[in-house]
């Protein structure tokens, strides 16, 4: 593999709009059930003051992911670029990987009894194009980068956040920037 | 085969987002932003998204259909043959009976923005005098307030706020209502720029900005004053007010006399320390812009609030500054022809530009007008002659309307009810003949926005879903039947071509703020309206006297005080102890629902912990909230961030046979008259009891 | 939280009992020379066993049709390993069947090659399991609770499909060895109890066990009365009778079922643990 791609979300720019979940179902017109990609809330617990904020999740795009390595038919491939590719041909929806996945990313489609998750939009990759989802951010706090040295030595890149599942378990190709908490009037 | 075709969100919404869509072989397959539109940049919000699945719903009605019974659900199809013969027949009949058209009403509003969706309005006049709803349930309030101070209502490009030093969001939530404003946002945060939000709970906005200033509901009009009060006592005027200003001396002296900081700070709920560094942060800062949100004026001292807003920027110099300004809405950039509608050429733009959605041609025709927020109580009131057949078009308002009750009682004393939608909605069940209509991806249509500057056309991208028809076409299949039936009977054009009816509407008014030298031209892609970017550069205002009025002797002829003046919103009874805030959700526009995952099996009712304790509820239980108007079962969530005296509930698609409206009546607000010709719905003034339910 | 996976309950549960079962045929050929008759019972019980146990496994899957293709991804697929060790367990099974009709001399040997391919296979069943994402299961246990389950119910049904066939001694060794596995299940899991109650997703499956009164039904039938039946019946050296034994063997099973459906429903994943 010679790098690998992944996600940098923003949760300090992230307003919880759900652009990106639904401009990855209007690129793939997937039913309504299966989420390739999520916009979860932080819990308030998390944090000092009371917040509303958010973090987009798809497939992370592991550098160990459970996925490949537990699917019984190899629908999993790992390209060059790090992208983990699920082949819906292929799959036989014995969702195991729904099992070893920490965050719960492969999606079950119940009316097709097939498992699919985000494939990082690799044809519009290849073409030189951003992935749908972070075409379509508004306030772009959703990003394509590379994961590298470089980028986590970058001030206020995080590994992970509250919340999320212990990174050392698949080596997520994700990083974040925190949300900041603004000054608060408030009458309680 | 792919194909891209431009396309506008034609939603009551900021945004009015330009769109790209693309077809294969006929079928739509997939929809983005368009790049060219520059307010938008190329992107959507996650409701336009869901779009593809919108046009393609198995729930959406395909044929027309004729109910049974109202409210039997015994729906069946019908040829559109039949449907335009019990249209045309029942307007014949009815007209007849009673010598004139008035028994025929129509029920309009923001289902469609588009422009060409007035052919519903000039089907009416072609019939003669009608019964109309006028007004808006939206921001009557705020429009008119604007107008008296400023002798119009217009606000600056949105761009514009990039230029501000100081940015106040007050009672607006972009985050969910006007998500493209975003980005600008958070770029001057991160160019060090303050934003400040007021609201009465902890938005998505609220969330993301540099402060967030918690306000009691209803009193931001009192707060706006306070903050003169400090710029007054600071001694931080603009210097140059005389120069452009009406009555700026006697508003110092009502505020020098009326207001008391200590007094402001304990209703308002925002400590005296507070008021005094904001105010003076405001005046020293430039430029500052406030934007004010559509829910502050949602108040019976609506008005007022803005008004008392619109003063605060006036005094502190903001107003006409690059950058600066109190920002709400225009319309400036609706100057369509208006022929559809049937306007009178000799109209002037400023009516032609729909602020009054039903301008008077007085030589032909007048047309009896009720009040969109009052629609149902006034036209029960209506004998000579009764209201007899409505006309619901864009609209769902036993969902959206308050004394619900009424509507139930209007609905027995009409004849005949028809509806044109996309899809059953609550009202539907009244009707008794559903239409068909098309989306924005199957008719031609041309867009404005009341937020941003830009204008555009609307293609059609893919035949008729199923039988389904524009409005014009329903409106001239209707005129044509009539006129079938009994030549002459409607004035209204019995057919033409949707293009051709669209370019018609790009008239001298339009082509000349576009700068453009052809209709045609608009066919080419969005065109931003030609207006400077700061609303008011030159400090030459609209009102009577040319200049920013403090006072507004028009104000006063309508029976209110010329000068921004605080005046309490309502107060809770001991009956009903809680205010309750319905503020949008951002998966939804009124009751036009987006994303079908996130309907709710409940109403949610978002309670502070006071609240909680005083009622000793615990999150997820589940309560009865009730008032004299009706009553609502639902699941209780405690939040750290809400009103001490209000619950919050947001309009959340829930799957209930109530609309969230059951609780609401119909208080006006203080304003709405002079420009929308009634008042707006003051819908925040409504109060609650609830209890918990085991 | 797990959900009632019947396919891989009734799956798993009965190819360890086929399983049991050939490895219990090779210990008692190795004490003493098997009688024809116990062997092609034992033989054919256990090989209908694992046909239905193969059948269940595919009603798992989305997909039944495709099911071949699971064999595919054997470098790092423990599911892959697991269909392939059944499948030549099965081949194994077939040369048994055949033997069974056609005595001849090589049986030892092919019951030893049967019963090492079935023990594979069921390890690798177990290792399917054996993921990070559920602490649970991220250990030996889920191989000992396998393999226990396939020595416990492979020696009981032994006893009884032996019947008049079996010698009194082979019967008290096949019941003795049943007896251990109670004692090495229940010792096993409070072991694993004890130690998977570390984090915070092991400690939510062994409260959701101990508080799920399945488990304590799983705990009295399967555990607690046949290992009181077996101790009274073993140290008072009477002949258990026909029915007691299937009485015990009823309670075993049952108890072993309900295990199963609670390890699976009892698992508790990592998952993000935010509001959404």
């Amino acid at each position: 593999m010679t790098k690998q791609l992944g996600f940098l979300h923003n949760s300090e720019k992230c307003v919880g709009c759900q652009g990106c979940e639904m401009a990855c179902k209007n690129e793939y017109q997937t039913d309504a059930a299966p989420r390739w990609r999520q916009v979860f809330q932080l819990r308030e617990e998390d944090y000092s003051l009371p917040t509303r904020m958010f973090f987009s999740m798809a497939c992370n795009h592991c550098a160990n992911p459970e996925c490949l390595r537990v699917c019984p038919v190899k629908a999993y491939t790992k390209r060059e670029d790090g992208i983990v590719v699920h082949d819906h041909d292929r799959c036989i929806g014995c969702r195991l990987c729904l099992m070893a996945c920490p965050y719960d990313r492969p999606q079950f489609n119940p009316a097709q009894k097939k498992v699919e998750k985000c494939n990082l939009c690799y044809q519009r990759i290849d073409k030189g194009e951003k992935p749908a989802c972070v075409a379509a951010c508004i306030p772009e706090a959703l990003q394509l980068v590379e994961i590298n040295e470089a980028l986590d030595q970058r001030m206020g890149v995080l590994k992970t956040l509250p919340g999320l599942p212990s990174p050392d378990i698949t080596q997520p190709a994700i990083r974040f920037i925190g949300p900041k908490q603004g000054k608060q009037i408030r009458r309680d | 085969m792919y194909q891209t075709h431009r396309n506008i969100c034609p939603r009551n919404c900021y945004d009015t987002c330009s769109i790209l869509s693309t077809t294969r072989n006929g079928i739509l397959i997939s929809v983005e932003g368009d790049p060219l539109h520059e307010y938008t940049k190329g992107k959507l919000c996650a409701k336009a998204l869901e779009d593809v699945k919108k046009v393609y719903s198995q729930k959406r009605i395909r044929y027309p259909m004729k109910q049974r019974g109202r409210f039997s659900g015994y729906w069946e199809r019908i040829s559109w043959d039949e449907a335009l013969n019990l249209i045309a027949g029942t307007i014949l009949r009815l007209r007849e009976e009673y010598g004139n058209a008035l028994p025929l009403a129509l029920n309009k509003y923001s289902g469609n923005f588009g422009v060409l969706h007035n052919a519903m309005e000039g089907l009416f006049s072609g019939l003669g005098s009608t019964t109309r709803a006028i007004g808006s349930p939206c921001w009557s309030a705020g429009v008119d307030a604007q107008t008296y101070d400023f002798g119009t209502f217009f606000c600056s490009d949105p761009g514009d706020m990039g230029k501000s030093q100081l940015i106040w969001l007050w009672g607006v939530n972009p985050a969910w209502t006007a998500v493209h404003q975003m980005p600008l946002l958070l770029n001057a945060m991160d160019r060090g720029v303050k934003v400040v939000c007021f609201d009465t709970y902890f938005s998505a906005t609220a969330a993301r900005s540099s402060h967030f200033i918690q306000v009691r509901p209803g009193t931001d009009g009192l707060l706006a004053l306070g903050f003169s009060k400090v710029i007054v006592e600071e001694n931080l005027l603009d210097p140059d007010l005389a120069s452009y200003s009406l009555g700026h001396e006697e508003f110092i002296q009502y505020l020098r006399r009326d207001i008391d900081l200590n007094h402001c700070a304990e209703i308002t709920g925002v400590p005296v320390k507070t008021i005094r560094e904001l105010a003076v942060d405001y005046a020293k800062t430039h430029p500052a812009c406030i934007w004010a949100g559509f829910g502050l004026q949602r108040y019976t001292n609506g008005g007022q609030n803005l008004r008392a807003i619109d003063a605060l920027g006036a005094l502190a110099g903001h107003i006409g500054e690059p950058g600066g300004g109190v920002q709400y809405g225009q319309f400036k950039t609706w100057q369509f022809a208006g022929q559809l509608q049937g306007l009178h050429p000799k109209q002037t733009p400023e009516s032609k530009g729909l602020l009054k959605s039903v301008p008077q041609d007085k030589e032909n025709r007048e047309d009896r007008l009720l009040s969109i927020n009052n629609f149902a109580e006034q036209a029960l009131q209506c004998s000579d002659p009764p209201v007899k057949m409505l006309w619901i078009s864009g609209r769902n308002p036993l969902s959206q309307d308050g004394n619900l009750h009424l509507w139930k009682a209007l609905i027995q004393k009409l004849d005949y009810i028809v509806i044109s939608d996309l899809f059953h909605s609550m009202s539907s069940q009244a009707a008794d003949l559903f239409l068909p209509v098309t989306t924005h991806y199957e008719h031609w249509d041309l867009h404005a926005s009341y937020w941003h500057y830009w204008v555009g056309v609307n293609e059609p991208t893919i035949a008729p879903v199923g039988e389904s028809r524009s409005d014009l076409q329903i409106a001239w299949a209707v005129s044509h039947k009539l006129n079938q039936l009994a030549p002459g009977s409607c004035a209204f054009p019995t057919g033409g071509e949707e293009k051709e009816t669209l370019l018609k509407e790009v008239g001298p008014d339009m082509l000349e703020i576009l700068g453009l030298e052809t209709p045609e031209e608009i066919l080419n892609g969005p065109v931003r309206a030609r207006f400077p970017a700061t609303a008011w550069e030159n400090r030459r205002f609209k009102t009577p006297s040319g200049r920013f009025e403090f006072g507004s002797a028009r104000a006063e002829a309508s029976g209110l005080p010329a000068f921004p003046v605080y005046r309490p919103p309502l107060s809770p009874s001991e009956e009903f102890p809680l205010r309750l805030l319905t503020p949008h959700h951002a998966t939804t526009i009124n009751s036009q629902v987006y994303s079908s995952e996130t309907e709710k099996e409940d109403f949610i009712f978002h309670l502070s912990p006071e609240v909680a304790e005083r009622y000793a509820l615990q999150t997820g239980e589940r309560v009865l909230v009730w008032n004299k108007f009706g009553k609502l079962e639902g699941i209780v969530q405690i939040e750290n961030r809400l009103p001490r005296e209000a619950v919050i509930l947001y309009q959340e698609p829930v799957k209930s046979n109530l609309p969230l409206n059951s609780l609401m009546g119909t208080p006006n607000t203080d304003m709405g008259n002079l420009s929308l010709g009634a008042p707006g719905f003051a819908l925040n003034e409504t109060f609650i009891n609830l209890r918990k339910l085991n | 939280m797990g959900t009632w996976e019947w396919p891989l309950i009734v799956f798993t549960v009965l190819s360890q009992i086929s399983i049991g079962i050939i490895v219990g045929l090779l210990g008692l050929d190795c004490r003493n020379q098997l009688k024809e008759k116990l062997f092609k019972q034992g033989v054919v019980v256990s090989g209908i066993l694992l046909m239905i146990a193969l059948l269940a496994s595919l009603f798992h899957l989305g997909h039944p049709e495709a099911a071949y293709r699971a064999i595919t991804h054997l470098g790092s697929s423990w599911l892959s390993r697991e269909i392939l060790f059944f499948i030549l367990t099965f081949v194994g099974w077939l040369y048994l069947l055949w033997l069974s009709f056609h005595p001849a001399g090589k049986l030892r040997s092919s019951l030893l090659i049967t019963s090492v391919l079935g023990l594979l296979g069921i390890i690798s069943s177990a290792m399917i399991y054996v993921l990070p994402r559920v602490p649970a299961w991220n250990n030996v246990a889920p191989v000992f609770f396998f393999i226990l389950t396939a020595g416990l119910l492979g020696a009981l049904a032994l006893v009884i499909l032996g019947g008049k066939e079996l010698q009194p001694e082979q019967k008290k060794s096949l019941l003795n060895w049943a007896l251990g596995c109670i004692i090495v299940s229940i010792f096993m899991f409070v072991l694993y109890a004890s130690t998977i109650k570390v984090n915070a997703q092991g400690a939510a499956t062994v409260q959701f066990l101990l508080s799920s009164p399945l488990f304590w039904l799983r705990a009295g039938l399967g555990w607690l009365a046949p290992l009181i039946l077996l101790l009274i019946g073993l140290k008072s050296q009477k002949v258990f009778t026909a029915s007691t034994l299937y009485l015990v063997f009823a309670l075993v099973g049952v108890g072993e079922i309900l295990g199963r459906a609670l390890f699976y429903v009892s698992a508790v994943g990592i998952h993000i643990s935010a509001l959404f």
